[in-house]
């Protein structure tokens, strides 16, 4: 399954999402690395498709029901 | 003689009622089928025989003494091996659990367990679930193309007469989607319908557990067995189980069903597949429902909004497999594994308000246009050849088959809804598809209802593929 969009032609450095990861407890290969940040800048811009709408006052809906006393998720019964 | 095991899982059950048949019988012809299959399909990762028959001389034994618990006593089904089953190998397609043998079943498990069901194997996946490496089950359907995942093991299983029903997980489209490609009925029921205790994770706020089956009536014959209130599981909601067959012979007349065009027949859906949905919506227009035309543009958000937080909440319950076992995990799996760990906390919550923006829209349309169900093609491709599951589509279209898959499927984890795919053709090049029905919360018994008035007037669910070679 290909995770993520393909929709940026920008890159990052694989050394540094290598360096980021290892601090993170995470050690990868020169080649992992490398497959790892392509995979990163496509999945970075899948938060640009959100910007179509309006998202400013909208409570995230698990941070929502986490608060609850009920846990019960009923899906879009309650919105 | 009738083949048993070409009878569907409510045909066998209605002959193990009046004494025609034993559960011993109906636990051999499927391991007959098993031994006979296996070596070209492979979808079991484990084949319980021994203990199967075991449990099926208890149960007819049982049976004759007091009678049948229920529907599901003595019939034997697959499990996909990410469920939990005591001291049964629960490997979860991976080398990380190679061996696992678990101190207790899931609650689904148990469930239909003490209903009388009866484990006879479990079902290959992908590596936790994922979707991203390849097992090795193949369908009899066509054995260069995709099965379907994550439930790969279980449709295969299903629709190569090898079980009369079995049980698969949804994060994103994993019932549905392997429902879809193997000519099978596949439910994803309402969010907490169904307790996910004792299931791996892939995604806690998106998983499902539900049934993979031949026909609708099986499919909420095994529904009703596995579902029920959990308090084990902070997620199971506190919901009475109805008779979900009560109903199934009510018909649609009066019934509303809402097409999103925009979305559900975008230009990535191939034309055969987009005639065919098209004439089920006249279907259901002739047997008496309203067609109700909706907009619904939220819709192109959910399959970010999904993949990022799979993503993130995956990737949280792996942070110490992946650093204690991280060489045993399949590399496309690790590659996933340790992407989520390196998304912003902010992409996770703004993907959970595009979640929550969604949600409100779609159940606005089902109240504002007092929508029954939704209806679309469950996949726009039928599916693609193992070999060009990620190269651009064949047909032109902008996009991977792999890509395309999940397009349809997505949106009603996020909403918690009940979905079902049900075969409604098969293309010329002999593959076949169905249409995705998605009802509201906690209304599966209308969702089956609205697909049994479609079934009883077709006969897609009888087709049947040959096993090339046998």
């Amino acid at each position: 399954m290909s995770y993520g969009r393909a929709s940026s032609d920008e890159t990052l450095d694989a050394a540094v999402v290598q360096a980021l990861a290892k601090k993170m407890g995470l050690d990868l290969s020169a080649e992992e690395a490398e497959m790892l940040t392509a995979l990163l800048m496509n999945q970075l811009a899948a938060v640009e498709s959100f910007n179509a709408f309006d998202l400013q006052d909208i409570v995230p809906a698990p941070i929502f029901r986490l608060g609850r006393v009920d846990t019960d998720l009923r899906g879009a019964s309650d919105d | 003689m009738t083949d048993l095991n070409e009878l569907s899982l409510s045909e066998v059950s209605d002959l193990l009622e009046a004494g025609e048949i034993s559960s011993v019988e109906l636990v051999e012809v499927n391991l007959r089928a098993i031994e006979k299959t296996e070596p070209v399909v492979h979808a079991y990762a484990s084949v319980l025989a021994e203990e199967a028959l075991e449990a099926a001389r208890a149960a007819d034994e049982e049976i004759a003494a007091s009678g049948r618990r229920g529907p599901l006593h003595g019939l034997p089904i697959g499990v996909k091996d990410n469920i939990y089953t005591e001291g049964r190998l629960t490997e979860c397609g991976s080398r990380v659990m190679a061996g696992f043998l678990p101190d207790h079943s899931a609650t689904c498990v148990v469930n239909l367990e003490r209903a009388g069901a009866i484990i006879i194997g479990k079902t290959h996946c992908h590596e936790f679930a994922y979707g991203v490496n390849t097992p090795p089950s193949r369908s009899p359907w066509n054995m260069d193309c995709y099965p379907g995942g994550s439930s790969i093991g279980s449709g295969v299983a299903v629709t190569s007469r090898s079980s009369f029903g079995a049980l698969g997980t949804d994060t994103g489209g994993s019932i549905r989607v392997p429902a879809s490609i193997n000519n099978l009925v596949g439910m994803k029921a309402s969010f907490g319908r169904v307790s996910i205790y004792g299931v791996v994770p892939v995604a806690w706020s998106l998983d499902h557990v539900g049934p993979m089956t031949r026909r609708v009536k099986d499919n909420a014959l095994l529904l009703a067995g596995m579902a029920g209130y959990d308090p084990k599981d902070p997620t199971s909601a506190n919901q009475p189980v109805p008779d979900f067959c009560a109903d199934l012979e009510a018909g649609v007349a009066g019934l509303r069903i809402g097409i999103e065009r925009d979305y559900f027949f975008y230009d990535g859906v191939i034309d055969e597949i987009r005639e065919s949905v098209e004439s089920v919506i006249a279907e259901y227009q002739r047997l008496g429902a309203e067609i109700v035309e909706i907009s619904l543009p939220e819709l192109e958000i959910t399959q970010d909004a999904l993949f990022t937080i799979v993503l993130c909440e995956g990737s949280t319950w792996h942070r110490k497999l992946i650093r204690e076992q991280g060489d045993k995990y399949d590399p496309a799996t690790r590659a996933i594994v340790q992407l989520g760990e390196l998304l912003p906390a902010t992409h996770y919550l703004a993907a959970q308000q595009a979640r929550s923006l969604y949600r409100t829209a779609l159940n606005r349309a089902f109240r504002e246009q007092r929508l029954d169900a939704m209806l679309g093609p469950t996949m726009p491709i039928p599916t693609a050849p193992l070999d060009m599951l990620n190269a651009p589509r064949a047909d032109g279209y902008p996009d991977t088959p792999v890509g395309s898959m999940c397009h349809h499927t997505f949106n009603a984890n996020l909403a918690g809804l009940p979905a079902l795919s049900v075969p409604c053709g098969i293309t010329s090049d002999g593959l076949p598809f169905g249409f995705q029905l998605t009802g509201r919360a906690f209304d599966e018994a209308l969702v089956y209802r609205i697909a049994y008035a479609y079934e009883r007037e077709h006969d897609w669910h009888e087709r049947k593929a040959e096993i090339a070679g046998l």
